[in-house]
């Protein structure tokens, strides 16, 4: 029960630190182009570094949601490797490898 | 942008009240309404998706409900599904992408509005579902009740291609994960629907990180789309246990159909 109390805890404050990195992003950034009219007409792809800037805190939102769910499947990783439930272990561990490695691809 | 946000509260807000999830409305609004480029639509869409899915989970969690081993097993499929899916958004026209889905829309709308009849858990055994572990104990007021995933195979089968839906679309494709675990593999109701809302948000990271990859995530875009849709979902929830919702459902069933015509329209013109 412990447990599922730590994967529960892990998705609430993912999901409420990319909202509120994400609510100040977006005031930082909306003072500050408040009068720009956004285009998404047109695709060009975005490439953003995370910094103390509007849109650094959006691109920080999220990098943190994204990373919400890989923490919850390494958690899991962990809790079946102390269980010695050797099967998901691996099972974990693999879709742990498939998200990191979708995150490089 | 304000405008964005709002748009986006409504389409959290039906996307719970119809059980038919955010992405599936807010692609759509983003695309018709707003002239958003298709790709930057679904890119929104798929942060919306991980974000009302961890939160969602985060109380399922707790109640019980939700099996991890179950559902980490099929993240193996939903999550490799999902990187072939979002690799091939990348190579296809964002028309063919809104034929796919409207079609998908489509389907989901007639499904949501005709709920089919229940198929009662199954209690007879099944080697592969006991030799992997897959039972647990579900929670009912008449007390514990256990169960056994049947069929495995099959359902990691519906796993692949409903993450492969979800890569292509920017949807959670709960619908099909719960039809995977539900129908073929005889689990409770329950435990289907709390066990396909905890791997969402898993599947569509997989996802996310391909498309960032490719640059369709824009923070700009997808931050204010992700924190209306939050809200939506989070009000939706809470009117879901008063409202009527089976009025609601056919009115929304309706503008639904004809929304996913017009993206069908829309990408065979190549306008999207």
């Amino acid at each position: 029960m412990r447990d599922e109390i730590l994967v529960s805890a892990t998705l609430r404050v993912g999901v409420a630190l990319a909202a509120l990195c994400s609510l100040v992003g977006a005031i930082v950034y909306f003072s500050g182009h408040g009068s720009d009219i956004a285009s998404y007409a047109t695709f060009h792809a975005v490439r953003v570094a995370p910094a103390f800037t509007g849109i650094g805190l959006l691109s920080l939102g999220v990098a943190v949601l994204i990373a919400t769910p890989i923490v919850r499947v390494a958690i899991l990783v962990v809790i079946f490797l102390r269980e010695r439930d050797w099967l998901y272990t691996t099972v974990s561990a693999f879709v742990l490898g498939v998200l990191l490695l979708s995150l490089n691809g | 942008m304000i405008l964005v946000a709002c748009a986006s509260v409504v389409a959290g807000l039906v996307g719970a009240l119809t059980g038919l999830g955010g992405g599936v409305i807010l692609v759509p609004v983003l695309t018709l309404v707003f002239g958003v480029n298709l790709r930057y639509a679904v890119g929104a869409s798929l942060i919306s998706v991980i974000a009302t899915s961890s939160g969602a989970a985060s109380s399922y969690v707790k109640d019980g409900f939700a099996n991890m081993r179950i559902g980490i097993l099929m993240e193996v499929a939903t999550t490799l599904g999902a990187i072939g899916g979002a690799t091939l958004a990348s190579r296809v026209s964002t028309g063919t992408i809104a034929i796919v889905f409207g079609v998908v829309l489509l389907y989901a709308t007639v499904q949501s509005a005709r709920p089919e009849p229940r198929v009662a858990p199954s209690t007879t055994p099944d080697p592969l579902g006991e030799k992997l572990r897959l039972s647990g104990v579900e929670p009912t007021p008449q007390g514990p009740v256990p169960y056994l995933a049947h069929h495995v195979p099959a359902g990691l089968s519906i796993m692949a291609v409903a993450g492969a839906v979800s890569g292509l679309l920017g949807i959670g494709s709960g619908a099909l994960k719960v039809l995977a675990m539900d129908r073929v593999m005889r689990l409770p109701f329950k435990v289907s629907t709390t066990t396909s809302n905890f791997m969402i948000g898993v599947t569509a990271a997989a996802s996310a990180g391909i498309y960032l990859g490719h640059g369709y995530v824009d923070p700009v875009l997808a931050c204010p789309v992700m924190l209306g849709v939050l809200l939506g979902a989070l009000v939706g929830a809470r009117v879901l246990v008063s409202a009527r919702v089976k009025v609601l459902r056919i009115v929304f069933a309706g503008v639904l159909g004809l929304t996913a015509v017009e993206m069908i329209v829309q990408g065979v013109r190549g306008a999207l």
